[in-house]
């Protein structure tokens, strides 16, 4: 584990970005959607043994939410999902595209406004950059389905070991920043999409 | 004018913008203290505290951390850790406080072309519950950046921060009047600088005066308290 500055320990405070892979760009374009109503609903959640649910509604149906840049017109092909602890409470919420790329499927998660967010003072909120997150969908026979995260480890790794050429940026952190386009991203699942490594290990499982 | 998402932010005053770059203007061997940025600084009612990082709570609260960094590498600073102690050794700490949580934004400062420009980076943010325990407010998914103003001190009681004007850059990067290195994506309306330290600073080298980067609707004045 990286060692912790003072630098660092500011930054983690803030960023969570420990072994997910995040993007700047999105995987998606308009002609990739694959929206799937079947998703619509409450789900129960498991990872590792951690359970919470979640619920996916239409983006479009979500009247108050902020949506951002051009999303407001693809809304109705886009997802609303919201987790929620064991506890019931709220832990994340997101914007999310299910797009087929090659022969499986994505979703593309970018983090929706929360009401804690949007409490937030608009200059220190301002220094904050959505990222996107990518999953492999695999839906099950019985209609569950489960999530696989993107690695981030797998990525640099292929970076450091000059195996791939993808545009990135290192920080004063040295954090690596995946900056690729949309179609570099797209490339990277074409090849890696049936890697294993390339995922995270723990799968998110969705029953109804 | 584009809607830019980084930079619809209310700068302290209502209805500026600015810009969000992924490096820092400021590095350590380029940070330079200011002793008239010290003190409690006031802004339409809004409070503002600006320390030394070495005299800040920030620091102290994560002083622990760095001593066990610091045992971890057999009792030596790493060259990272000198290299961030110097920068700490002259930047500040700006605390204040808004609709019950805490925000503290680390601040550096570089004179260019004989202008002081002042680096912003969050720092810290929290809240505190009705029991009064303070808690960390984490945002996963969230990447930090910087933002950058032109400071200026019309006497040590009245400061000036001219923040560059996002919207006015935008367009002269996407008219090809002007070239720094960028990431935008349309679909979601994304618009980071991505140019490095170096092409910062040349850059404000070259615009640091001038007047369509830095207009009165990007601009706060800060009175003096104590």
């Amino acid at each position: 584990m990286k060692k912790i500055t003072l630098t660092t320990a500011f930054a983690l405070l803030l960023v969570f970005l420990s072994g997910c892979l995040t993007t700047l760009h999105p995987i998606f374009t308009e002609k990739d959607l694959a929206y799937d109503p079947k998703l619509i609903g409450t789900w129960e959640t498991e990872n590792q043994g951690k359970k919470g649910s979640a619920v996916i509604s239409n983006l479009a149906t979500e009247g108050s939410l902020e949506i951002p840049g051009n999303i407001f017109s693809i809304k109705q092909k886009g997802y609303f999902i919201t987790y929620r602890d064991e506890n019931g409470k709220i832990s994340e919420q997101y914007i999310a595209f299910l797009a087929r790329i090659g022969k499986h499927v994505y979703f593309d998660y970018y983090p929706a406004e929360k009401k804690e967010d949007r409490k937030l003072d608009e200059f220190f909120g301002a220094h904050f950059v959505k990222m996107h997150t990518s999953y492999r969908v695999e839906i099950l026979k019985d209609g569950s389905f489960e999530l696989s995260q993107l690695e981030e480890g797998y990525v640099t790794r292929l970076i450091e070991e000059k195996k791939i050429r993808i545009n990135h940026e290192t920080d004063a952190d040295n954090n690596t920043i995946i900056t690729a386009s949309t179609k570099e991203l797209q490339q990277y699942l074409l090849k890696y999409g049936d890697e294993p490594a390339a995922y995270r290990s723990d799968k998110t499982i969705f029953k109804k | 004018m584009k809607k830019i998402i980084f930079a619809l932010s209310v700068i302290i005053v209502t209805g500026s913008s600015c810009v969000t770059s992924l490096q820092p203007l400021v590095t350590y061997n380029t940070a330079i203290a200011d002793n008239r940025l010290e003190g409690s600084w006031e802004q339409d009612g809004q409070e503002y505290i600006v320390q030394k990082v070495f005299n800040s709570e920030l620091y102290t609260k994560h002083k622990q951390e760095l001593e066990k960094s610091r045992k971890e590498n057999n009792g030596q600073l790493s060259e990272k850790d000198k290299k961030d102690s110097v920068l700490y050794s002259k930047s500040y700490i700006i605390k204040y406080s808004k609709d019950g949580i805490q925000y503290q934004l680390f601040a550096s400062m570089i004179k260019l072309n004989g202008r002081l420009f002042m680096n912003f980076t969050p720092a810290d943010m929290t809240s505190t519950d009705t029991s009064g325990s303070e808690n960390e407010i984490n945002l996963s998914n969230r990447l930090d950046s910087h933002t950058i103003a032109r400071v200026q001190f019309t006497n040590n009681n009245v400061m000036k921060l001219d923040f560059i004007d996002g919207g006015y850059l935008y367009d002269q990067i996407k008219a090809g009047r002007m070239k720094i290195k960028h990431e935008t994506d349309e679909l979601y309306d994304t618009f980071l600088i991505t140019a490095s330290t170096r092409e910062l600073q040349q850059f404000l080298e070259k615009y640091g005066n001038d007047s369509r980067f830095f207009n009165k609707e990007n601009s706060v004045t800060l009175n003096r308290k104590s």
